[in-house]
């Protein structure tokens, strides 16, 4: 029965490509019935990630011999307290605002800060003039670095190149290779050399 | 013993190399195996190196047979059938047959009365016209041949004959050949000037030969006379008159030999091609052999010596294929000759018992099946050639002559009859044709598999000699040689030569197709022959099971005590550790001020320096002015709570200053908590701007689900009449400002907020493209590089990115915030991260400068 799994995806994946090139009433519509579909799947697909967490977390609680499971205990806490607030509450609402601007957003925030201080600590370490290669990205990053400074205008436009051509020469160089890549392996799956739906 | 061809070297026997010229040396008789070229016995049958068979298989002699029952398809083979009981003694090559039973003496005496082959050319005179008015080089048997004269049953050839052109001093029994009587009395040492000696007297034919393969054949030893030839003599001896020894000690010498050369030599450019000297049928005769074997009963024009020498010795002289010396009365025979006549024609009947097996007829039972290919194709040509010892310059000699004579010395060349023409050359070639199966030891070659081989070979003055028709058949034949090789010759080719043929050029045939593996999936399923994907490729997903390594399971055990280990601090060296500890609160430190000072104290200096014309930040603020009052835009807020630190702040600034232009907004997100955030930034915005209301000015359409699918919905459909909006959870296709945005050309803008590339990337491979909208992102720091790569591409219309660029389009839109501020911490932050690098890079030239010091210290004290 494979091949009903590799045929139905042959053909919704040729749906979908011709709907993406050719403007037809027909082909449009059920192209965006596809797509209907898909974002139906994908909230699904949050549901099942939730399930998954807390199956981890529950069965670490009830274990309880393995490391961390006071963690797990809280992340486990902490999503029934928002649950049910938000189940009771809704959404938006006065304590989910609260929880998410006093509690969420300042924590992502620290915990995304501390990277500054990591950062600087590697930049001290790593970033010496050991060769000609680390030499070039030192001066690359002093550069870049000291143009962000307003202090320093001047470097401003030495960043900007540095942004402009060798960065960006790379990044476009990366950006083909995943778009080609991409076209790869949208083909490989309409062709039927890839079945990832039938395993 | 062997002698070198070029410098005369005496070297080591088996040698395959001269000692002194580095010349390869070839064996003074034996023979060549044709397949790996090792020199073998002459009565050996298998190649002693690769058991390559040397001696083809061939018929039993049928005496009994009538004539003409195999007309001559082209040219035979010396044959060997198996001993007789009564051959089987005298064939054997036992150690007692090797060595030779009777005294030399007798072996040269016995030889000593055999006349010399010169005896007839005497009498038809040819010999004198050869030499003194150079007017023709007939040989005999080819004025024998042309007057069509009967031989008789004693003019049959003898080997004794063709071990030599025996050049006997004119009287018959008294002439013992110089060469018989080196034999017995020099010694090695002394025979090589004497063979070169006599090979300048030998005939123009010999000398051309010679001067060809510029291998002049050292002279025979005794040890070198092959068994059956010392058996020959010894029988030969008994039946033969005896010869005074001192006949041949009477024999011309080297200075004789050389008046002969200096005859002979002088004249060669008075004399004229043979051809030419044919004039009449009477100039030709038959050969003696030949007439033999067409079972003619004609009279022998041999000299009267003849009748008084054994029957089998005065054929031999007379089949000789050398007709050598013009000068009469002398007796030089060549050295070349002495060795070519080991190779040549045997006598047929009843001296076949004195002969070695391989020289006897054969049996035509045997033939076919049993001869190899090789033999098929070389061996069988000398036979037929015999006939034509007849001088020819270099000129006249056809190519397959001379790879003929290169493989065979002893052959004589055939190209003597090239003009031959005429009946008589028919009836000769009829007499060939009608007597060669009869009494002459033919290979069958039909059954041998010879004829096309043999046909494509034919000369071309046989070709015309022969009938028309079979003539045009084979020039037919001739004309398509690869396609008749291919046709005649397949199983000529040995099995592991045709293993080693290329077959990549070979075209699969629809019988070998239908056995090659055929495609089984995807859009090629069906066809055969098609070349194999790599596993890899073929069959991605089959995960290959890795073997398990020995040392495996030790490994595993190690990993799993490094994790129940209890965590510990690293052992590190004491000094760097306390380096360590020292500069990272050091850092910590330092970058904490720089951050919270320019917040506490703001110096303000981002306002006043920081650079805002011609910048990105001037152009994405350019764009969002130039759009109109009332006009809609979406912003989309795709980044999470821990970009929003940086992002917020770019949000604020763009979302305040829409807002305050009375700009419709509507806010989306793809990811599940953008919505929460872009309604904090919307409720902050619209709370400073009256009657801007929710519904109505801006909305929150919330969640985008599906990424890539719900992006490429809302390009092409437009935002989903049936979702909800985040606030007020109504439908969307309710709401005034989303009733009419059914896709991205309905809004003026898009504002991208991305906090990361997988954000960006989205919306411009799914909307920008198909929707035709406009996009303006506004990136963090870390995303620039991506943005900015679009923005080349002219996919964005402007790149706001980061802090910098929240405080440029703060100053820009005369709203000064948060923003402007936290430049100032940042650029702080800046100052102190290039601080930190520039330090760590001090640190790190003294301490490898230390580092150099301290290692020339060690080694100091070490030396």
């Amino acid at each position: 029965m494979k091949w009903v799994s590799t045929a139905v995806a042959i053909a919704v994946g040729l749906i979908a490509l011709l709907d993406f090139f050719f403007i037809h009433p027909i082909l449009n519509g059920v192209g965006a019935a596809f797509k209907e579909w898909t974002i139906i799947l994908t909230a699904f697909a949050l549901l099942l990630g939730l399930y998954n967490l807390l199956n981890v977390h529950v069965l670490r609680i009830i274990r309880r011999s393995e490391p961390g499971a006071g963690y797990s205990a809280v992340v486990v806490l902490t999503f029934a307290v928002v649950t049910v607030i938000g189940l009771w509450f809704g959404l938006p609402s006065g304590p989910m605002n609260w929880i998410f601007d006093n509690l969420y957003v300042p924590l992502q925030g620290a915990f995304f800060a501390l990277a500054a201080f990591f950062l600087a600590t590697a930049a001290y370490r790593a970033l010496r003039a050991r060769n000609i290669e680390t030499t070039w990205m030192l001066l690359a990053a002093l550069v870049v670095l000291i143009g962000q400074i307003p202090l320093l205008g001047e470097l401003a436009d030495a960043r900007a190149w540095v942004l402009a051509v060798p960065s960006a020469a790379g990044v476009r160089g990366i950006l083909l290779g995943v778009a080609l890549g991409t076209i790869a392996t949208g083909l490989r799956v309409i062709v039927g050399m890839d079945r990832p739906h039938s395993e | 013993m062997l002698y070198c061809s070029q410098c005369g070297t005496q070297n080591r026997e088996g040698s395959k190399f001269c000692n002194n010229c580095g010349a390869r040396l070839k064996p003074a008789s034996g023979a060549i195996c044709p397949m790996c070229g090792t020199a073998n016995q002459v009565e050996t049958v298998f190649c002693t190196n690769c058991g390559a068979r040397l001696v083809p298989l061939t018929a039993e002699p049928d005496s009994e047979k009538p004539a003409s029952a195999h007309p001559i398809k082209g040219l035979s083979l010396p044959t060997k059938i198996p001993p007789s009981p009564a051959h089987a003694e005298q064939e054997t090559p036992s150690p007692a047959s090797a060595v030779p039973e009777e005294p030399a003496h007798d072996e040269t005496q016995t030889l000593r009365d055999a006349p010399p082959p010169s005896e007839s050319r005497e009498e038809s005179g040819s010999g004198q016209d050869v030499t003194t008015e150079g007017e023709t080089e007939i040989p005999d048997w080819l004025r024998n041949l042309r007057s069509s004269m009967p031989v008789e049953e004693t003019s049959r050839p003898s080997p004794v004959s063709e071990t030599g052109p025996v050049q006997a001093g004119g009287e018959g029994e008294d002439q013992v050949p110089d060469w018989l009587a080196r034999l017995r009395a020099e010694p090695p040492a002394e025979e090589e000037p004497a063979a070169r000696q006599v090979s300048e007297d030998a005939p123009d034919w010999i000398k051309q030969l010679q001067a060809q393969e510029q291998v002049p054949v050292p002279p025979r030893h005794e040890e070198d006379v092959p068994d059956w030839l010392r058996q020959l003599h010894a029988e030969a001896s008994s039946e033969m008159t005896l010869g005074g020894e001192e006949q041949a000690s009477g024999a011309p010498s080297g200075p004789a030999a050389e008046t002969g050369l200096e005859q002979d030599t002088e004249e060669p450019e008075s004399r004229e091609p043979f051809p030419r000297e044919i004039k009449s049928d009477a100039e030709i005769t038959i050969p003696s052999w030949i007439e033999h074997a067409a079972g003619i009963d004609t009279e022998e024009p041999a000299p009267a010596e003849g009748s008084e020498l054994p029957v089998w010795l005065d054929q031999s002289s007379l089949e000789s294929p050398v007709q050598p010396s013009p000068v009469q009365d002398e007796p030089p025979v060549p050295a070349p000759i002495d060795q070519l006549g080991e190779e040549v024609e045997p006598p047929k009947t009843e001296d076949q018992a004195a002969l070695p097996s391989w020289l006897l007829p054969s049996t035509p039972e045997e033939t076919p099946p049993e001869t190899p290919t090789w033999i098929e194709q070389v061996p069988a040509l000398p036979a037929a050639e015999e006939p034509a010892p007849v001088p020819a310059t270099d000129g006249e000699i056809p190519d397959w002559i001379k790879e003929l004579q290169a493989r065979e010395p002893a052959e004589a060349p055939a190209e003597t009859i090239p003009e031959i023409q005429g009946a008589e050359t028919e009836s000769l070639i009829q007499s060939l044709e009608q007597d060669a199966g009869a009494e002459i030891p033919l290979v069958p070659a039909e059954a041998a598999g010879l004829e096309k081989p043999l046909e494509e070979e034919i000369p071309d003055w046989l070709r015309l000699a022969m009938p028309a028709e079979r003539a045009a058949e084979i020039s037919a034949e001739a004309e398509a040689p690869e396609e008749k090789i291919e046709a005649a010759r397949p199983e000529e080719v040995p099995a592991w030569i045709a293993a080693l043929r290329p077959k990549d050029e070979v075209a699969l045939t629809p019988a070998e197709l239908a056995g090659e593996p055929s495609e089984e999936v995807g859009p090629l399923a069906g066809l055969r022959g098609v070349l194999p994907l790599a596993v890899a490729v073929a069959e991605p997903h089959v995960q290959t099971k890795a073997a398990a390594q020995p040392q495996a399971p030790a490994g595993v055990h190690l990993f799993d005590s490094i994790l129940a280990a209890p965590a510990g601090e690293a052992e590190l060296p004491a000094a760097k550790g306390r380096r360590a500890l020292a500069i990272r609160p050091f850092i910590y430190l330092l970058l904490t001020l720089a951050v919270i000072v320019p917040l506490l104290l703001p110096f303000s200096l981002a306002r006043s320096m920081l650079p805002i014309r011609r910048t990105p930040a001037e152009g994405f603020y350019e764009l969002l002015q130039g759009l109109p009052s009332s006009s809609t835009v979406l912003v989309a807020f795709d980044y999470d709570a821990s970009m929003a630190g940086e992002m917020d702040l770019q949000a604020n600034a763009i979302v305040r200053d829409l807002i305050r232009r009375r700009i419709k907004i509507i806010a989306v997100s793809t990811l599940e908590l953008g919505p929460q955030i872009a309604q904090r930034i919307l409720d902050t915005a619209a709370a400073g701007v009256p009657n801007y209301r929710y519904g109505s000015d801006f909305v929150n359409a919330g969640y985008l689900a599906g990424h890539e699918a719900g992006l490429s919905q809302l390009a092409t459909s437009g935002l989903s009449a049936n979702s909800v909006d985040f606030v007020q959870k109504q439908k969307l296709g309710s709401l005034p400002i989303t009733a009419n945005i059914k896709s991205m050309r309905n809004v003026a803008l898009v504002v991208e907020l991305a906090g990361s590339e997988d954000s960006l990337k989205m919306w411009m491979e799914q909307v920008q493209p198909r929707g035709g909208a406009h996009i303006a992102a506004g990136v963090s720091a870390g995303v620039e590089p991506k943005a900015q790569a679009y923005y080349d591409a002219k996919q964005i219309d402007a790149v706001l990115s980061g802090l910098v660029g929240a405080a440029q389009y703060e100053i820009l839109s005369n709203q000064p915030g948060l923003a402007v501020t936290s430049v100032d911490a940042q650029s702080a932050a800046h100052v102190v991260l290039v601080l930190i690098i520039v330090l760590g890079n001090i640190a790190y030239w003294v301490s490898r400068a230390r580092g150099s010091e301290t290692a020339r210290a060690s080694r100091g004290k070490a030396t």
